[in-house]
């Protein structure tokens, strides 16, 4: 992935940031009347100068790759099939965890991941997910006392300590 | 002045069963996640965080210290047996500790990179007892324009001396302070940015920001990496006790860099990686002779270690006194304090005293576990250097999920950091900083409240700001140091 593209979808994301930022600004904020006024009323000054600066350092970027960059300078990440596997991988994680719950779903997460990482064989990597999703249950459970999500088959482990 | 009597009250605090336990563990967790090549200290201290919320203060900072002091050697590891620094802090270590290792003084290397890394927090830790609660009394003379500037002093200070373009590390302090502004606003009670969703009420959540900048965008940045971890056929012996002799025959360079170290570290924004080339600059300039640094001088370890790791009690300094975060690391471990209930600064020399020296106790106590761990455990360590990223990272992403499900039971949490996670894997491959997004995130709310509160007592408007002595110093600062680095930077741009 060429450097350049990856600043330019994040210069993007922050030109969006600062369109959200005065949307809200002219809608929510105009109505709740903490918009304008003094420092104390006046909610929407700081957000609106930081905005407006981040819009100045993007003008400066941008105008700093116009002239001063190699358009071709390549990033040290590489993007590839892989990173799409492992979000969907774990959209899919998030998406389910409250109705699965945490105990069917995350030795699958791990054996998945841990495929996509390279691993090669399959019934170690089935064993290695159980035993590590059940260590981290343990230590969230049994000694943090973290309810984790049980999902609509309400399974936990059971309190030992 | 130094008043001894502060230091009574957190002995009880810091030497429970409890805390000692937990300083142990996090020392021993530092120096694992410090070796991996990839993770580092900061990376331990926000996978700990979850935990820490649950404990009282000193015994979580105490951990989280334990982890940010055992990450800062734990890097060595690396760098001598494999000759990739674990975290950066350990580049420089790299210099001579790889060379002593070529020639098999792997054992001595690793014993001395754990012996200077602890002497160096120690002395760091004389530093941090006396001067934080001299500055922290002088910072009672404060009021909120000094704070303001003082928060935007720690901002651009860090901002500016990311190895980024400056731009970009403005870019992400700024990208930090919005997204502070999301929620509820202090002042007025109004809503901010929620669009309506009652999750946003609070704000992000710091473990979302953090799991997901620094976690999730490094699990993903290992999936593109090729790198494998190198099979490691060194012997060890067993104990390091040769190294407390070795130290011996390095003590001014130990002092004079253990000093550098405590002292850059107190400069926000500098951190451990300029203090160690600092130190080993210094150290290969007074050398004798016979001393040849980069090929395996036993000094240069010596200068480099007990430098960065005397950063750690550095960067604390204007932590606990003003408030204002030295660091990433130190900018996590000062949200978990006002996660906690307590501020920062000059109030909690205060109202906490005993929280304040026992988090002095914490620091030192971590160093000496480091002293013991290094010499009982260093060929443990090296062993972790077998681990694979197909074992470890699937490891850390779930580590991060029910971290962050932790805090605050909400499965928006979760995906606030899945998207604050794209967003790290992003500002990466474009090569911004993401420590001045977390700072920013950190020090935004001190910022905007001072500003705003300093100009209601204000009858010119912003110039409040260059009419009391002390904010005007604080700018002038604040200018210097923007002006030195820019001119540095197109200095050396140019060359």
């Amino acid at each position: 992935m060429s450097r350049n593209v990856a600043e330019y979808v994040f210069m993007f994301l922050l030109m969006g940031a600062v369109g959200m930022v005065f949307y809200d600004i002219s809608t929510s904020m105009t109505e709740q009347g903490i918009a304008k006024g003094d420092a104390y009323q006046n909610a929407a000054a700081y957000p609106a100068t930081l905005s407006i600066l981040i819009l100045i350092c993007v003008g400066l970027l941008i105008f700093q790759n116009i002239f001063f960059k190699n358009a071709s300078e390549k990033s040290d990440l590489f993007f590839s099939s892989k990173h799409v596997k492992l979000l969907c991988s774990f959209c899919f994680y998030l998406a389910l965890l409250d109705t699965i719950g945490y105990h069917l779903l995350t030795p699958m997460l791990l054996f998945v991941t841990s495929l996509i990482y390279g691993e090669k064989n399959r019934f170690t990597t089935l064993i290695y997910s159980i035993v590590v999703s059940l260590i981290v249950a343990f230590i969230f459970e049994e000694l943090l006392n973290v309810v984790l999500p049980v999902g609509v088959f309400e399974i936990a482990l059971p309190v030992l300590l | 002045m130094f008043d001894p009597d502060l230091l009574y009250g957190g002995i009880a605090l810091a030497l429970s069963f409890k805390t000692v336990l937990l300083v142990l563990i996090g020392t021993v967790l530092g120096v694992i996640i410090g070796a991996i090549p990839g993770l580092g200290p900061l990376m331990g201290i926000i996978l700990l965080l979850p935990v820490v919320i649950s404990l009282t203060p000193v015994e979580g900072i105490g951990l989280l210290m334990a982890i940010f002091v055992g990450g800062s050697c734990g890097g060595a590891i690396s760098a001598i047996l494999l000759g990739i620094p674990g975290t950066p802090l350990a580049a420089a270590t790299l210099l001579d500790g790889y060379p002593m290792a070529k020639k098999g003084k792997h054992s001595e290397a690793v014993g001395l990179a754990f012996t200077s890394s602890a002497f160096g927090g120690l002395i760091a830790g004389v530093f941090l007892i006396f001067f934080t609660p001299m500055i922290a009394q002088f910072a009672n003379k404060f009021a909120p324009p000094e704070y303001a500037s003082l928060a935007i002093l720690g901002l651009v200070s860090i901002a500016v001396v990311s190895k980024e373009s400056t731009v970009k590390g403005i870019v992400a302090g700024l990208l930090g302070l919005l997204l502070a502004t999301i929620g509820t606003d202090e002042l007025t009670d109004g809503t901010r940015f929620t669009f309506d969703t009652f999750h946003l009420l609070g704000g992000f959540h710091i473990v979302s920001i953090c799991f997901g900048l620094f976690a999730i965008s490094e699990v993903a940045i290992q999936l593109a990496s090729k790198g494998a971890r190198v099979n490691l056929d060194l012997k060890f012996n067993k104990l390091q006790f040769k190294s407390l002799v070795m130290i011996t025959r390095h003590l001014p360079n130990l002092i004079r860099s253990s000093i550098v170290g405590a002292f850059i570290g107190a400069l926000p924004g500098t951190g451990g990686v300029t203090s160690a080339f600092t130190a080993y600059s210094i150290s290969k300039g007074r050398a004798k002779p016979n001393e040849k640094y980069g090929e395996g001088e036993p000094g240069g370890i010596v200068a480099t270690e007990s430098a960065n790791n005397a950063t750690c009690g550095g960067v604390m300094i204007p932590t606990l006194s003003l408030g204002i975060p030295g660091d990433a690391s130190s900018a996590i471990l000062m949200s978990v304090l006002l996660i906690l209930g307590f501020f920062p600064g000059p109030q909690l020399f205060n109202s906490s005293p005993e929280i304040v020296s026992g988090i002095f106790y914490v620091y030192i106590l971590s160093n000496i576990f480091l002293l013991g761990v290094g010499i009982f455990f260093a060929p443990l360590f090296a062993s972790i250097l077998r681990l694979r990223e197909a074992r470890l990272f699937p490891i850390v992403l779930l580590s991060c999920a029910i971290g962050t499900f932790a805090v605050q039971y909400s499965v928006f949490d979760l995906w606030a950091m899945l998207g604050f996670g794209v967003l790290g894997t992003l500002m990466r491959a474009a090569n911004y900083p993401l420590a001045p997004v977390v700072i920013g995130v950190v020090l935004g709310p001190i910022a905007e409240l001072n500003i705003r509160k300093s100009l209601l007592l204000s009858d010119t408007g912003f110039f409040i700001f260059i009419q009391r002595p002390i904010s005007l110093c604080i700018i002038v600062i604040a200018v210097l140091i923007l002006g030195w680095l820019t001119f540095d930077k197109y200095k050396k741009a140019k060359q």
